[in-house]
C-alpha cells in the first residue's frame, strides 16, 4: 500500500473510533453550526464541541462527521441532513430514484416500480416488472425507462392513478445467476431517438425511443452492468469482459474498445476530449475519447474502482470499494484534489448539485463498522457536511450482514433521495 | 496443393510429438467420405508464435471447494446451469439436478447407459445423450421425462478406446435439438416431441459438441472433416477437410469458424463459405480444446500436451499470451467478469498431479489461483492413471462448478 492509502486508513481508523464513541443526541442547530465551520476551517484543526461532530483535515485527506441526520423525527422544518420523509418499499433497491414533475420513481429486488409523491412521500401506484429492478430508473421528461433482471425493458407513461406500457423489448434471454458482487444493473440512457443500455447476455443494444425497436446491438463478451454515457454521438460503455467500448450512438458502429484488465462494472464520464471510468482493477483511468488510448490513472489500489465519476466544476469526483473513500482529481491530469474518508464502500456514482457532492455507501460486512449511508460533501475540499443513518441491508449479506445504500443519491430541488438497502426510501433536506 | 497432401503433411507433423498419444481414425475416413469431400482450399496463413515453455508454473493460491457432492462415478461431461441449479450426467447413467449453491442434489434420473456428454436446455427441459444411441428431454424444475428418441445406434463395447471418452453434447435452437452420436449420425430432433427432423451420416464418430452459429449447424467429426449443415435440411452447406479428427467444439464468431482437432494446428475458416483463414502451428500437440470469446477480437483456447492456456486474435490467429500450466488443459475454457477457467487432466508422465482447475485474468493470463481435485475413478490411459477434469467448467453465480473424473462436482468461489 502506498503513503496516500496508508495516510487514509489512518485517518479512517481514528475517524471511526471517534464517530463510534460519539452517538449521543444533540441538536441539529449545534452540529449544523460545527459542520458549517467545518467546511472554512483548513488545514490541520479539529472541531468539537463534545458532540458526534469530528473534523480531521489534514492536508488534502478530511474526515468529518459533523452532522448526523435526524431521521427519528420528521420535522417541520428540516435543517440539511434531516429526514423529511420515508417510503418504506419492503425491498432492496440497488438502483437511483427518478424525478419527473412532482413525482418520484424506484425500482426494488422484489420487481416492483413505485410511484410516490415528491413532496410527502405518499404512494401513487406500484407497478410488477416481473423481475428484481436493479437498474436505475431514467426519464426523458415524458417516459420511464425500466430494465430488469429478465433482461427485459419497459417503457412507462404515469397516468396519473397508474402507469401504462408503452414499449417493452427484451434484450437477449441469457438470465445471469449473480453473484454476490454482482449488484447493479444497466440503466438506460436516452440519446436522441434512441435509448441506449447493456444486458445480461452481453449485447449493448441501441433501442428507439419512440416504440423500443431494436435499432443496433453490439456484442461484448461479459455481462454489461455498466450504463452508458453518450457524448458527441459516442456512446461509452463498459463490460464485465474488461474493456471499455465505443460505439457510435447512432449505427452502433464499434468505434475502439480498450482492455482495462479488469471488469468495467461502473460507467464512465466524459470530460473534454477524455473518457474517465473506473474499473475492478484498482484504478480509475481516463483514455483519449477518439482512440482510447490511456491519458491519465489514478490509483485506489488496492480497491476496486467500483464507482462511477462525476464532474464537478474543475474537478472529477469518484467514489471506491474498499479504500472507503471519495476523491476528487483533476480531470484533465489525474491530480488530485481532495480525498475525503466517508467509510465502508461508496460504490455509486456520486450525485453534485450546488457545489455539494452527495454520495452513499454500505457497511462492508466482517469487522467494519456500521456506515451512515448517505453522505454529503463539500465539493471544494471534500469536508463532510453531514450524514444521514440507513439501515440494515434486507437480504444482501457480502460477508454477515451489511448496511447503507448504494444506489446514487438523486436531487430534486431542496432535497435529496436515498434508496437504502434496507428497503426504505428517504427524502432528506439537503 | 491437395487436402490429402496438406493433411498428410499435418499428421506428419503431429507424429513427431514427444509424448506417444495415437491418433483418431483420420485419412481413411476422409478416403471413404471421397464423394462428399470439400474442395481443397488455398494454403493457409501460418501465423509463427513463440514457443512455451512447459515450466510447471508457481501457483499463488491452493483454492478449496465452498461444497462438493459425490456422485461416485466417473463424469466426462460439462455441467449445465440454469438459474440456481446445475445439471450433469455420469458414467453411471444417472442425470442429476444439483442446487448449485449448496450442492444438495434436487432430483436425479437414471438413463440406460452411460451419459459422457453434457445437456444443451431451451430454458424448459434438458437434452442430451447416452451410449445406448438415445437422445433425452427431461423437464428442468422436476426431472420429469418429456420423451426419448433414438437418435443413434448404441456405441458398441471396446469402441471406446484411452483417448476417446466424451460424447457430444446436443445445441438446441428455435425449438430444434441438433445432436451427434458415436455412431456418426448427425440429427435434428423437434424439441416438443422428440421427432427426429433429419440426419446426416459423417461416417466417422461424433464426440465433440454441436454447435450453431451464423445459419449453420456445425459437426466436428473424428474423420477429419468438418461438416457445417443447413438447418432446415440437414444439407451440406459446406465443408472442410481438417487434417485430424475433431475432438472439441468449434466457435463460430465474428464470422469466422475457429476449429481445434488433433491435427496439431488451430484453424479458422470463413463460416460463410468454409474458406481457410488462418492456420496456427501447436508444436505438434492435439488442439484438443476449443476456443471461447474473451474480449473484442480476442478468444481463448486450451491444449494437450503442450500444456499452455493461450489466447489468440480472432482476426489473424496472432497469439496474446500464453500460460503454461501442470497438465493438458483439454476442455473448452469458460470466462465470467474477466477471468477464465480452466480444467485439465493429467496422467502418468505429468505427475505430481498439483491442479486441476485454474482461473486466469483473461487479459494477461496471469494465474489467479488452482485448484486440485482427485484421480480418476476409472482412466487410466496406457494403464498409466489418470487424474483432474475432463469437462469445462460451469459458472453458476458466486461458484465455478467442476466435475471431476474422481466423481466428485466441487463448488470453488469465483
Amino acid at each position: 500500500m502506498n503513503d496516500i492509502g496508508e495516510e487514509i486508513n489512518r485517518i479512517a481508523a481514528e475517524g471511526t473510533r471517534r464517530f463510534n464513541a460519539g452517538k449521543p443526541r444533540v441538536s441539529n442547530a449545534e452540529i449544523l453550526k460545527d459542520a458549517r465551520r467545518a467546511v472554512r476551517v483548513r488545514a490541520g484543526t479539529r472541531i468539537g464541541v463534545g458532540v458526534a461532530a469530528v473534523a480531521l483535515l489534514t492536508g488534502t485527506f478530511t474526515f468529518a462527521l459533523p452532522k448526523i441526520g435526524n431521521r427519528d423525527v420528521e420535522p417541520a422544518n428540516p435543517l440539511p441532513g434531516d429526514l423529511v420523509w420515508s417510503a418504506d418499499v419492503g425491498a432492496e433497491m440497488w438502483g437511483s430514484p427518478a424525478v419527473l414533475g412532482d413525482r418520484v420513481y424506484v425500482g426494488a429486488n422484489d420487481g416492483s416500480v413505485r410511484a410516490f409523491d415528491l413532496a410527502d412521500g405518499a404512494p401513487a401506484w406500484t407497478f410488477d416488472a416481473g423481475a428484481a429492478v436493479r437498474a436505475s430508473i431514467t426519464t426523458d421528461g415524458s417516459m420511464l425507462f425500466v430494465a430488469a433482471d429478465d433482461n427485459a425493458v419497459v417503457a412507462l407513461r404515469d397516468d396519473g392513478t397508474a402507469p401504462s406500457v408503452v414499449w417493452s423489448a427484451q434484450l437477449g434471454t441469457r438470465h445471469e445467476q449473480r453473484g454476490v458482487y454482482d449488484t447493479f444493473g444497466s440503466a438506460p440512457t436516452v440519446a436522441g431517438d434512441l435509448v441506449i443500455l447493456g444486458s445480461a447476455d452481453g449485447g449493448v443494444y441501441g433501442l428507439d425511443r419512440a416504440d423500443g425497436t431494436q435499432t443496433w446491438k453490439v456484442q461484448t463478451y461479459g455481462v454489461v452492468r455498466s450504463t452508458a454515457a453518450v457524448s458527441d454521438g459516442v456512446a461509452y460503455i463498459g463490460s464485465n469482459d474488461g474493456y471499455l467500448y465505443a460505439i457510435d450512438a447512432a449505427t452502433g458502429a464499434q468505434l475502439w474498445s480498450q482492455s482495462l484488465g479488469n471488469s468495467v462494472t461502473p460507467s464512465p464520464a466524459v470530460v473534454g476530449d477524455l473518457v474517465v471510468v473506473g474499473s475492478r482493477g484498482t484504478s480509475v483511468v481516463a483514455l483519449d475519447t477518439s482512440t482510447g488510448t490511456v491519458a491519465w490513472e489514478y490509483s485506489l489500489a488496492p480497491s476496486w474502482a467500483e464507482s462511477s465519476p462525476v464532474r464537478l466544476g474543475e474537478t472529477l469526483v469518484f467514489g471506491s470499494s474498499a479504500a472507503g473513500t471519495v476523491t476528487a482529481v483533476n480531470p484533465e491530469t489525474g491530480e488530485l484534489e481532495w480525498s475525503s474518508y466517508v467509510g465502508g464502500w461508496p460504490w455509486s456514482r456520486p450525485t453534485v448539485a450546488d457545489g455539494t457532492v452527495y454520495v452513499t455507501t454500505a457497511f462492508a460486512g466482517g469487522d467494519n463498522p456500521e456506515v451512515p449511508g448517505a453522505l454529503a460533501l463539500d465539493g471544494t475540499t471534500g469536508v463532510i457536511l453531514w450524514s444521514f443513518p440507513i439501515g440494515e441491508a434486507l437480504r444482501w449479506t457480502p460477508d454477515g450482514r451489511a448496511n447503507g445504500a448504494m444506489a446514487s443519491p438523486t436531487v430534486a430541488d431542496e432535497r435529496v433521495l436515498v434508496a437504502g438497502l434496507d428497503g426504505v426510501l428517504y427524502c432528506v433536506a439537503r | 496443393m491437395t487436402a490429402s497432401i496438406r493433411g498428410s503433411r499435418l499428421l506428419a507433423k503431429a507424429g513427431t510429438a514427444a509424448v506417444t498419444l495415437t491418433l483418431a481414425p483420420t485419412l481413411a475416413g476422409c478416403s471413404t467420405s471421397a464423394e462428399s469431400s470439400p474442395t481443397p482450399s488455398d494454403t493457409p496463413t501460418v501465423t509463427p508464435w513463440p514457443s512455451p515453455t512447459l515450466a510447471v508454473p508457481s501457483i499463488p493460491e491452493a483454492r478449496v471447494a465452498s461444497w462438493t457432492l459425490d456422485v461416485g462415478s466417473e463424469t466426462w461431461a460439462t455441467p449445465l446451469v440454469v438459474g440456481t441449479a446445475l445439471y450433469l450426467g455420469s458414467n453411471d447413467g444417472v442425470f442429476r439436478a444439483i442446487d448449485s449453491s449448496s450442492g444438495r442434489l434436487l432430483w436425479e434420473h437414471a438413463t440406460g447407459d452411460e451419459i459422457r456428454g453434457g445437456a444443451a436446455t431451451d430454458g424448459t427441459a434438458a437434452f442430451f445423450t447416452s451410449e445406448d444411441g438415445i437422445l433425452h428431454s427431461l423437464r428442468l424444475d422436476d426431472g420429469t421425462e418429456l420423451w426419448t428418441s433414438r437418435t443413434g445406434d448404441p456405441t458398441p463395447a471396446g469402441a471406446r478406446d484411452d483417448w476417446n471418452y466424451a460424447a457430444s453434447r446436443p445445441a438446441v435452437v428455435d425449438g430444434v435439438v441438433y445432436t451427434g452420436g458415436f455412431d456418426g449420425t448427425a440429427s435434428a430432433v423437434d424439441a416438443s416431441t422428440g421427432d427426429i427432423l433429419w440426419t446426416f451420416d459423417t461416417e466417422e464418430p461424433i464426440v465433440a459438441d454441436i454447435e450453431v452459429g451464423d445459419g449453420l449447424v456445425h459437426v466436428p467429426s473424428t474423420s477429419g472433416i468438418h461438416w457445417a449443415l443447413d438447418p432446415a435440411t440437414g444439407d451440406k452447406d459446406w465443408a472442410a477437410f481438417v487434417g485430424g479428427a475433431e475432438t472439441t467444439s468449434p466457435l463460430v464468431v465474428d464470422g469466422a469458424a475457429i476449429l481445434g482437432s488433433r491435427a496439431a494446428v488451430l484453424q479458422a475458416y470463413d463460416a460463410e463459405s468454409g474458406d481457410s483463414l488462418w492456420t496456427v502451428p501447436y508444436e505438434g500437440s492435439w488442439v484438443e480444446s476449443g476456443a471461447v470469446v474473451i474480449g473484442p477480437d480476442a478468444f481463448v483456447i486450451g491444449s494437450s500436451d503442450i500444456r499452455v492456456v493461450q489466447a489468440f486474435r480472432i482476426s489473424d490467429g496472432s497469439l496474446i499470451w500464453s500460460t503454461p500450466v501442470s497438465g493438458a488443459p483439454w476442455a473448452v475454457p469458460v470466462v465470467a467478469d474477466g477471468v477464465v477457467y480452466a480444467t485439465q487432466i493429467s496422467w502418468g508422465p505429468w505427475e505430481p498431479w498439483d491442479a486441476s482447475v485454474y482461473a486466469l485474468n483473461s487479459h494477461t493470463g496471469e494465474i489467479l489461483w488452482s485448484a486440485k481435485t482427485g484421480d480418476a475413478l476409472d482412466w487410466t490411459p496406457m494403464d498409466n492413471g489418470g487424474f483432474g477434469i475432463a469437462a469445462s467448467p460451469a459458472i453458476a453465480g458466486d461458484y465455478v462448478v467442476v466435475a471431476g473424473l474422481d466423481g466428485v462436482v466441487y463448488a470453488f468461489k469465483r
